[in-house]
């Protein structure tokens, strides 16, 4: 730009269009595939991997059950969200609360080199309730009937953390993850003159997602009608990082001269 | 800890959803729209709420005007020294000799 355009009298109204962050949050390192620790389903208790029971190749339910081929590793292949999640709402008593559904793909290899892939939750079950053709591990998200999810709940000061499986027809179709907090953890804090501003925006960031798979030991579990069946307790736990952003659209008019 | 090659999900912008399912419009109704709306349907609460959120967003709308015209006003002084000092210093320069020629002062403070 020349030095005679910096004039006051040659500046122009320009009219910008653009998006204000009000307030932004990050968590790194979130649990978001976890379970109470056991006997402790308060909401004060601490996070736990979530204990899967893998059934073992070729291992079938019985009364004196064949112990098959434990399970030597698991994999994280994919973890699919469901469309239109994670989503931001605004509580009642103005916490923001994320909720993320997903899916995951394990691949297993077995102690014999055999491979298979799982598809959780809709292949789990609850412990006692085996579906011959369907269930490919067992776990205690699922109410010993094996129709009902289990919540597992986090309390802390100010958030709460809640993680439940979605039922759908005689199965479940994905994890729920809930994370909720004040609002006035966003840095800066949002008011509620913002709060209530009908054109606020969000957007949800999930980045850096990391897994740990830990192989603890064979068991033999109840698969129902005095049957029982042999499986591997592995211990499975997610972790990401979670940013969000509340912000809200802005016409702004400014003096000064387009480079254009 | 094993990292996972996944993308990132980011899910954009979008309305914040309420708990009430009420999804904040992104245009919001006028005052003068909301005001007829209340005196035909009787829903005065819902009405007031509204009127108060229109009223808000103007306040928020004036506040930055004013914003906008306290730096304008602050890019003008930075500005206008520059055309001040040319005017009138000339004129000065010439009262003082004026006022020395007739005799009716003994000094001048140039400031």
């Amino acid at each position: 730009m020349s030095g005679s355009a910096n004039s006051v009298y040659d500046w122009q109204q320009i009219e910008i269009f653009t998006r204000q962050i009000l307030g932004k949050k990050a968590f790194r390192d979130v649990y978001t595939l976890w379970q109470e620790d056991s006997g402790c389903q308060s909401g004060n208790g601490t996070k736990q991997p979530l204990r899967l029971y893998i059934v073992n190749d070729r291992a079938c339910p019985g009364v004196s059950p064949a112990a098959g081929s434990s399970v030597k590793s698991v994999k994280l292949c994919k973890r699919s969200v469901v469309p239109d999640y994670p989503k931001n709402t605004i509580t009642g008593t103005k916490k923001t609360r994320i909720t993320h559904r997903y899916t995951l793909v394990l691949l297993l290899e077995y102690e014999n080199s055999e491979f298979n892939v799982i598809t959780l939750p809709r292949q789990l079950s609850a412990p006692g309730s085996y579906q011959e053709g369907s269930t490919m591990a067992f776990c205690g998200l699922i109410s010993p009937d094996g129709q009902k999810p289990v919540l597992q709940r986090m309390n802390y000061s100010n958030c709460s953390e809640k993680l439940t499986i979605i039922p759908e027809g005689n199965g479940f179709s994905a994890f729920e993850y809930m994370m909720a907090f004040p609002l006035n953890v966003f840095e800066p804090a949002i008011s509620p003159v913002e709060l209530e501003n009908p054109g606020l925006q969000s957007t949800i960031l999930l980045s850096n997602l990391r897994y740990e798979s830990d192989i603890v030991e064979p068991a033999l579990m109840p698969a129902g009608e005095g049957r029982s069946v042999w499986t591997t307790a592995v211990d499975l736990m997610l972790y990401e990082d979670i940013m969000i952003k509340l912000g809200v659209d802005q016409d702004i008019v400014v003096q000064g001269l387009s480079e254009l | 800890m094993k990292g996972f090659p996944c993308p990132d999900i980011d899910t954009g912008w979008k309305p914040v959803i309420h708990e009430d399912g009420q999804i904040a419009p992104t245009d919001g109704p006028s005052i003068q729209c909301g005001l007829d709306v209340g005196s035909h349907t009787g829903h005065g609460t819902l009405m007031a709420d509204v009127q108060t959120r229109e009223i808000l967003r103007i306040l928020r709308e004036i506040q930055h005007e004013m914003v906008s015209i306290k730096q304008m006003l602050k890019g003008m002084e930075v500005s206008c020294p520059e055309a001040k000092g040319r005017k009138l210093r000339p004129r000065k320069k010439r009262l003082i000799k004026k006022l020395a020629t007739w005799g009716e002062v003994d000094h001048v403070r140039i400031g």
